[in-house]
């Protein structure tokens, strides 16, 4: 029987928080329901739209000038924490580099799945670079038989911008990722090119770029075929 | 007592820079929320302080921001109590919305970002910092129920509306808008 996919539960696809037995159910639904497709495609846009219209100060961000809080914020915190001691352990903990796809996650890949979809939705430089960092890391494994692990690298909306041609030291990196990794697969969604292309942007993509008609359709697609799906 | 204090230098030195990570984050978060570039620096200031006094409750380096966004949360709780703020969405300031002192001008002179923050502005308090939390800072739901102190299923279901109004608000951009005019830049 057809699963009803109640707007909470579409969002927490949206938002990579289904496991994924509950991911594969709702993708099948997906698969079959262009309106569902619709809906994913549009909060995967809102999420972009509310991150890109609410951007860090580069003050901020940055080192170069000194706030308020660098003059006396930190001499405070110094103070505090030679007054409380120095027993804390969680400030030697180490971060975890979400750059990478975990060692255990890594080896269920390499043990189970058909090929990887790295799926890429935002512009945001950090992302494209993690993306890559995790398309190649999976593309140079070997699965447990010794053969490669086909990976595909979908993009759509601003992600898009990681395949254009006018990003030249994207390109280079792609360009070499791709001979290095015959199995390894860059893909754009037409249907965020022909949004684009309505508002008057032609996007010209990297040569290495196919293109689907839908990444959502091809996300569907490739979960059937039983590849491992991973959002970036 | 040399090597204690050369212990203590390096774990200052970790505590600011985790400390400098945040803090822009926070500050955004906080503008998203009160609407008011002064009142959020405060409230930030006000967390970190909060923070700094009682950083040895926290066991994990990895949650030191989530942390901090519950202590701010608490803060911003506590100011919406103490001055019983009627927020009134016809008095929100366009000008506010964009004029936070970040030097992103070509970002904040942009109508759709204008837009965009506007209809997030809008959004009833709860529903805006669900959204903010999972859209900005990418925090996972049980994170968000975390920092808020609320169920995961009351994350979900004001996340659900505060996005259904945003789609409501924001039709006219058809989802694209914002990738747009950074694809034109770069080309």
């Amino acid at each position: 029987m057809k699963r009803e996919i109640s707007d909470e539960l579409l969002n927490a696809f949206a938002d990579n928080e289904l496991d994924g037995a509950e991911k594969a159910e709702v993708l099948e639904c997906i698969a079959a329901d262009a309106g569902l497709r619709a809906k994913v495609c549009e909060t995967w846009h809102l999420k972009e739209l509310v991150r890109s219209a609410h951007p860090l100060a580069r003050q901020d961000g940055g080192r170069k000038k000194p706030s308020s809080w660098r003059l006396f914020g930190l001499p405070l915190a110094a103070c505090l924490l030679l007054m409380v001691g120095a027993g804390s352990g969680w400030l030697a903990h180490e971060r975890y580099d979400e750059a990478w796809i975990p060692g255990a996650e890594l080896k269920s890949i390499q043990a189970r799945s058909s090929g990887v979809l790295l799926h890429l939705v935002s512009g945001d430089a950090a992302d494209i670079d993690k993306a890559l960092r995790k398309a190649e890391q999976v593309a140079a494994a070997r699965d447990v038989n010794g053969g490669i692990i086909q990976v595909e690298l979908v993009a759509n909306g601003p992600g898009i911008r990681m395949m254009q041609v006018d990003n030249a030291g994207l390109a280079t990196r792609i360009a070499k990722m791709r001979e290095r990794h015959k199995n390894l697969r860059l893909i754009a969604c037409n249907e965020t090119m022909n949004r684009l292309r309505e508002r008057g942007v032609e996007v010209t993509l990297q040569p290495a770029v196919d293109v689907v008609p839908s990444a959502i359709e091809e996300i569907a697609t490739r979960i059937d075929q039983g590849w491992r799906y991973l959002q970036v | 007592m040399t090597l204690e204090l050369l212990k203590f230098i390096g774990r200052s030195r970790q505590f600011e820079q985790q400390i400098g990570e945040s803090r822009p984050r926070l500050l955004r978060l906080a503008r998203a929320w009160c609407r008011n570039p002064p009142l959020a620096d405060d409230l930030v200031q006000e967390a970190l302080a909060k923070g700094l006094k009682n950083h040895a409750q926290l066991r994990e380096t990895d949650s030191l921001h989530a942390w901090l966004c519950g202590i701010l949360a608490h803060c911003w709780h506590d100011h919406l109590r103490s001055h019983r703020v009627m927020e009134d969405v016809a008095e929100i300031d366009d000008a506010a919305l964009v004029a936070d002192g970040s030097p992103e001008s070509e970002c904040l002179q942009s109508e759709v970002v204008r837009r965009v923050r506007r209809a997030v502005a809008e959004l009833p308090v709860p529903q805006r910092e669900v959204v903010t939390l999972v859209d900005l800072e990418e925090f996972s739901y049980a994170e968000v129920a975390a920092i808020l102190e609320v169920p995961i299923g009351t994350v979900m279901s004001r996340l659900s509306r505060a996005r259904n109004a945003l789609k409501e608000h924001l039709r006219e951009y058809n989802g694209c808008s914002l990738a747009a005019p950074r694809l034109a830049r770069v080309k």
